[in-house]
Formats: structure tokens, C-alpha cells, sequence
């Protein structure tokens, strides 16, 4: 028990003693005063999302961490954003949220992106990698991907020139590509990672993708000790099927973003594990990882199975976003452990578990 | 010509034999082909392409000789100079030939470098307006990849949507692309995937599209796909967002059977599936054009590494080469020598350097017609 435990903190840095209760090597030093709980605004969402997030909530409940939330009732079909939601988050700085669920070809514009948009979260991440017990068919897959969140194929302008044809705009403009290929070197150097690569499709779309590239390499001049290295779409999606070991940073314009991301994820366990967030300069948004806009089929949110793991190791981020190490790290080793262990897993890993069986398994495995 | 032939043989009762399918002329070229195919050879034009593809290019006509298959092939090179005519280096005899055959069977072309001049692939499909390129997927076996139950086709809109070229600089620093969706298109390939879907017996075909983005592109492609599934009862229908589809597909491949999309998911899409089931040197892959115009290619590498050393996979070629003969309604040379071809690699005994083993070409090649 005590060597599983070491190999899943071995990232963390911490001794293990016999027993498998960690030991700190050397202390983190809080400011006075930083213990004063922390509001984070909460947005619950469509589908799976209330079911979800409150499970984030009993586990924060029960680690006594110091977050309290302030939810929002939003539903994907609203119009716009509901008044109020944007000044709580401008005021906690940082938010949780379940997914909202875009009708298809309604003719409302997506909420997930409005959010975005408004609040200026120019960088979505998402950490991709195995979780130690969860079989899957591919190993040694530890990739996160940046992607731009703002503009590309999803400026939204779309227009109907005669009946019949439709145009959509595809945006790039060379501040924000300079803004996330910034981020995206800035992430690699503040953890230690070796390479990005930067995914593209500038064979084709020369000028478009070529402005992308073009940011990505001056920026990557200004970072001599990280590898740099670009791939087409295409060919990206081919070996990450293939040979997903080879990748590490990934940063991506806003659309093939999206599809290496729900890739990577697919390979590594499937979204219901894989932690993520939007950041911006000013403000944070954590939700689940790949496929945000996903509340789950009407079956899984019936049978309330849905899977918790993803939001709880990506509010486990929002921890340390907010700066309170030791609770992420807490909810991280318990989550981990459930997985490791097996017994308790919802349906789309292969279990029959419900939500609330896993969280009160993370409940019972917190140290 | 041979649609007018067969017309002439026919006469008046032409639209009665051939059929009422009005949704592609394919379906009358390929029946008037029938009744050419036991008298005289079909023609159809070749291009063996650069690198290892005239050795390539010898293998399947030396397969498609042992399965007695009545193709006369003709030839063709991409010169060393730029045809005025075309604007590339593809002659323009080359492409009056495509396009009086009506089938085709394309090698790998290295693109030359240089501007002034269309690129290869790009001449081929704006002149014989190839519209939806379709690749069939599926796991070999005896050749073991992560996936084993991989069995789809992906079929791609070729002509317009994310790759229609024009961009342009608002002001510095700020690119504009066009995504072009046409009614017309989306339509097109919609009626040629529930066709392909139908004639090869597919139970359900799948749309993917990112329309709660993209409402009015993809969602006019989606309002194509559904006005088209509606005339096919039969066949089950579903939509599906592409993020969604690339998770599914690598956790679980075995949910899809033909999928239809525009043309950039159809690109990425196509090439993931590829991956699934061990590259682009064993895919077979066919553009389908206007008027029943098939072309048919490998879609990997020229390899120029290996070129000239008899260390090539034929596979591709070959398994392009039987999806032109099923497009032909050569059914039965076409599971001839399909199931030869997966025999030999399910064997194991001679395998191609790129599988993992030591034959040359010839001794594959020799040994897929030893199983025919």
C-alpha cells in the first residue's frame, strides 16, 4: 500500500512514511490571515452539472477547506448571462461551474463561450494523463493542452450570403496568438515541462494559421531551454492515436484545440477524468476538463452516475489557484486513491457506481 | 463514352434497366459498365506516381492480371514541366483521360516545390470536381494495433468548407478566413454517403458537425444531412458533435459505422480513424467526382527513402485498387482478391518491412496472388 502510494505522490515531492500517511519534506508558509475562507462563485449548469458540482461541495464540506460558494442559477437555453453572475465572479475572482448546454443550431449562441468571452479567459487548459489504475489503451500519456479560447473559428460571425451558401468567419489576429503562445511557454517554464508543440493547419490555411505559427515561434525564441516543435492537425491527431508519449505542452488555436483535447482525453480515461480550467489575466474558471459543453446523456443524469472525478481534481487546481496547497494536494491523493483502488467507479469507467458512491468514497480516503 | 455506348446497346428502355437512382449518374455509368466489362476491358487511367509508386503500381497490375480482371490501364506520369494548360504539372492529356475513363488509380506524387503552379492534388480535384473523398477504415487481422474492432468509412466533403483558400488581412496583425458551406455541396455528399451507405449494406450513418458553435454553416450541413436521411428510413441517422466523436472514437471506435463530414473535420477525422488502425500506408482511400468519376489513391508518402529498393507496402495501392473495382461493380474479383490480400497479412508470413517484417514487394505481392 505504502509503494502504490509512493509511485502516486512521487510527482508531488513528498516522503512517504510505511504507513502511507504523507510527511511534508520542507513546509509551505501562509501569510496571516490567509486561512479567511474564500468565496468562489458557483454556476451548478444543465445536465450532469448540478450533480456534479455538488459534489465538489460535500467534499469541500468535508475537508473543511476554506471555500465557501455563491451559486447561479444558469441554463444553457437563456438568452444571455444572468444578471449579477458577472459581478460576483469579478468580485471572487474565480469560479466553478458545471457545463451548459448549448442547443444545437438554435440560433442562441453558446453561453460556455459568452462566459468566456466576457470575462476574457483567453487560455483554456486541459491535463490529460493515465491515472494510475484506470486501464486504458494507451500509456505514459501526460499532455496538456492550451488552447485559445477567444477567437478562431468561434468569433461567431456567421452570415447567410444567398440562400443556400453560409459563411463563418475564422478570426486570428496576432494578439491574441502572441497572448497564449505566451501562456502557454510561461506554464511550460513555471512546471518544469520540456517541449510544446504547436498544432496547426498552415498548409492550407496560409495566411490564418500562418499568423498563429508565426507568434508561436517568435515567443518560443524568448524560451531557448524548452523544445519547440510544430505539427499539422491532421497528423497531430494520427500520432497522438499512435505514439501519444511524444507530446507534452500542446498549444492549439481555439477550434483543433478543442478536438486534441477531447483526443487526448479520450485516450488517456475519457473526459469524465480529466481536470481543466479557462484563465484569463484577471480571472479563473474551473470546470471539467475536455467537452465542457457535455451535460451527460438524460440516462446518466436520471441514475445520477454520472462521473465527479473531472470537477473534483480540477477544484483540487482551483486550490492551489487560490492558493491553499495542502487541500489540493488532499483531495488530489484521495481522488487518486479511489481510482487506484477500483471498487468504486461510475458507469463511463466501467463501473456501476452512482456519484454519491464515489464521493463518499473520496470523503472516507481524505487523510 | 461508355455510358453512351451502353445507352445506344439499350436504347429507350435505358432509365427502366438503369434504375430510377436519380441522386447520382455514378449509378448509371457503373450499370452501363456491366455490360462492357464481359466483352471488352474497362480503361482505366493510371498514375503511378513518384518515389516507390511505379513499384507499387506493378504490384497491383500484377495482382489484377492473376484475378483476371479485365482493366486495360493507361498510363500516366506528371511531367518535369508545368502544362500551361493546367497550370501544373499534370498534363492536360492526364486528366482528358480521367475524365473520359471515368476511373482512375492514383500513386503517391511528391508535390515539387515552387510557386506558380497548382499543387497535384489540388488540380486533380477543382478539374474532375472530386467532391467526397471516402476512406474505409478497419482493423486488419493479424495485424494487431491498439484497436481491434475498428469498421468504418468516413466520408469527407472535398470541395469547399474550411479549405475554400480565401483569406485575407484585414489590417496588420489581423487574419480573416472564410468557411464556405454551400447547399449544394452539403447536399451532394449527403445523397453520395446515404448511397455508399445503402449499396454497401451500412446500418447507420452519423453526421458530425460542431453546429452549437457554428449554427448557420454547420447547421445548414446538418439540415442537408437530415432533409437526405429522411429519404433513407432505413438506415439509422444520428448527429454528432465532432469533440464528442474524437473522445468516442478513441475510447470506443466500434459505436460508429459511415460518418459524413464537412471538410476539415473530415481531414482531421479521417486521418485519426487511419491511426487507428495502423497508418496511412495501409488505407485505401477513393475520390468520388461528378458524373460517376472515381479516382482512387493511396494517400501515404512517395517515400522516396525506400524507392527503387523493392522494400514497399503495396498494401494501400492494392486496397485502393479494390474499392475502384467495387465502385466498377467488379464485386466479385473485388472480395477475390480483398480477402487475399487480408489472408496474407493475417498469416503473417510474408509482411513488408513497415508491418514488422522482412519481405520485398514481389514476394508480397507474389504471395497475395498465391492466395487468390
Amino acid at each position: 500500500m505504502s509503494r502504490q502510494s509512493l509511485s502516486l505522490l512521487k510527482n508531488l515531492g513528498r516522503i512517504t512514511s510505511r504507513s502511507g500517511i504523507q510527511t511534508r519534506s520542507v513546509t509551505y508558509m501562509p501569510r496571516p490571515g490567509d486561512g479567511k475562507p474564500r468565496p468562489v462563485t458557483l454556476i451548478p449548469g444543465d445536465g450532469i452539472g448540478p450533480l456534479v458540482t455538488n459534489a465538489v461541495e460535500q467534499v469541500m464540506e468535508a475537508m473543511h477547506a476554506p471555500v465557501y460558494f455563491e451559486p447561479f442559477d444558469v441554463h444553457g437555453d437563456m438568452k444571455s448571462l444572468p444578471e449579477g453572475l458577472l459581478e460576483s465572479i469579478k468580485k471572487n475572482k474565480v469560479c466553478l461551474k458545471g457545463g451548459l448546454k448549448t442547443p444545437v443550431g438554435g440560433g442562441v449562441s453558446s453561453l460556455n463561450v459568452n462566459l468566456r468571452k466576457e470575462l476574457d479567459l483567453f487560455a483554456s487548459l486541459v491535463n490529460c494523463f493515465n491515472l494510475p489504475g484506470l486501464a486504458s489503451r494507451h500509456e505514459n500519456v501526460d499532455i496538456v493542452v492550451i488552447r485559445e479560447n477567444t477567437e478562431g473559428e468561434y468569433a461567431g460571425l456567421e452570415h447567410e450570403v444567398v440562400p443556400g451558401v453560409v459563411e463563418s468567419l475564422k478570426v486570428i489576429t496576432k494578439f491574441c496568438s502572441e497572448r497564449i503562445a505566451k501562456y502557454a511557454f510561461e506554464y511550460a517554464y513555471l512546471n518544469n515541462r520540456k517541449k510544446v508543440t504547436a498544432v496547426h493547419k498552415a498548409n492550407i490555411m496560409k495566411l490564418a494559421d500562418g499568423l498563429f505559427l508565426e507568434s508561436c515561434q517568435e515567443v518560443a525564441k524568448k524560451y531557448p531551454s524548452i523544445a519547440y516543435n510544430e505539427i499539422i492537425v491532421d497528423n497531430c491527431c494520427m500520432q497522438l492515436v499512435a505514439r501519444p508519449e511524444q507530446f507534452d505542452v500542446m498549444v492549439t488555436p481555439n477550434l483543433y484545440g478543442n478536438l486534441v483535447a477531447n483526443t487526448a482525453a479520450g485516450i488517456a480515461g475519457g473526459t469524465g477524468v480529466m481536470p481543466g480550467g479557462n484563465v484569463g489575466a484577471d480571472y479563473a474558471v474551473f470546470e471539467q476538463g475536455a467537452s465542457a459543453g457535455n451535460v451527460g446523456k438524460d440516462t446518466t443524469e436520471e441514475q445520477k452516475n454520472a462521473n465527479p472525478v473531472a470537477l473534483l481534481l480540477s477544484s483540487a487546481m482551483m486550490l492551489r489557484h487560490l492558493q491553499f496547497p495542502s487541500f489540493a494536494d488532499r483531495l488530489e491523493t484521495s481522488v487518486k486513491r479511489v481510482i487506484a483502488e477500483g471498487k468504486c467507479r461510475t458507469e463511463d469507467l466501467g463501473g456501476n457506481s452512482t456519484t454519491q458512491e464515489v464521493v463518499d468514497a473520496v470523503i472516507a480516503n481524505l487523510d | 463514352m461508355a455510358a453512351f455506348l451502353a445507352r445506344r446497346l439499350i436504347g429507350n428502355r435505358s432509365s427502366q434497366i438503369l434504375g430510377t437512382s436519380s441522386s447520382t449518374s455514378g449509378a448509371l455509368i457503373s450499370a452501363a459498365r456491366a455490360f462492357s466489362s464481359s466483352t471488352t476491358p474497362i480503361k482505366a487511367t493510371l498514375f503511378p506516381g513518384d518515389g516507390i509508386g511505379p513499384e507499387i503500381a506493378e504490384s497491383v497490375k500484377q495482382v489484377f492480371t492473376a484475378a483476371d480482371v479485365a482493366i486495360e490501364w493507361d498510363e500516366h506520369y506528371v511531367g518535369t514541366e508545368v502544362d500551361p494548360r493546367t497550370n501544373s504539372f499534370l498534363t492536360w492529356e492526364s486528366l482528358q483521360s480521367v475524365l473520359d475513363n471515368k476511373v482512375g488509380l492514383k500513386g503517391p506524387m511528391a508535390t515539387p516545390i515552387g510557386k506558380g503552379h497548382r499543387s497535384l492534388n489540388l488540380t486533380l480535384r477543382k478539374e474532375l470536381n472530386l467532391y467526397a473523398n471516402v476512406r474505409p477504415c478497419y482493423s486488419l487481422p493479424g495485424y494487431k494495433t491498439r484497436y481491434d474492432d475498428v469498421d468504418l468509412i468516413t466520408i469527407r466533403e472535398n470541395t469547399e468548407g474550411e479549405y475554400s483558400g480565401l483569406e485575407h488581412q484585414v489590417v496588420k496583425g489581423v487574419v480573416e478566413s472564410l468557411k464556405i458551406i454551400t447547399r449544394k455541396a452539403s447536399m451532394r455528399v449527403a445523397e453520395y454517403a446515404f448511397l455508399y451507405a445503402k449499396t454497401h449494406g451500412r446500418k447507420k450513418v452519423s453526421a458530425i458537425h460542431k453546429a452549437n458553435i457554428m449554427q448557420k454553416t454547420d447547421g445548414l450541413f446538418l439540415k442537408c444531412c437530415d432533409e437526405v436521411a429522411a429519404k433513407y428510413p432505413e438506415i439509422e441517422y444520428e448527429q454528432v458533435v465532432i469533440d464528442n466523436c474524437c473522445m468516442m472514437l478513441v475510447k470506443n471506435p466500434a459505436l460508429f459505422d459511415v460518418l459524413v463530414m464537412p471538410n476539415l473535420y473530415g481531414d482531421i477525422i479521417s486521418d485519426l480513424c487511419a491511426g487507428l488502425v495502423g497508418g496511412l500506408g495501409l488505407t485505401p482511400s477513393c475520390n468520388i467526382g461528378e458524373d460517376g468519376i472515381a479516382l482512387a489513391e493511396a494517400v501515404h508518402g512517395s517515400a522516396p527513402d525506400i524507392a527503387g529498393k523493392n522494400l514497399a507496402n503495396p498494401t494501400a495501392l492494392l486496397l485502393s485498387g479494390v474499392m475502384m473495382l467495387r465502385h466498377l461493380k467488379l464485386n466479385k474479383q473485388a472480395e477475390q482478391i480483398h480477402s487475399a490480400i487480408i489472408n496474407t497479412i493475417a498469416e503473417g508470413k510474408y509482411r513488408t518491412a513497415d508491418l514488422g517484417g522482412t519481405s520485398t514487394t514481389t514476394d508480397f505481392t507474389n504471395a497475395i496472388c498465391d492466395h487468390l
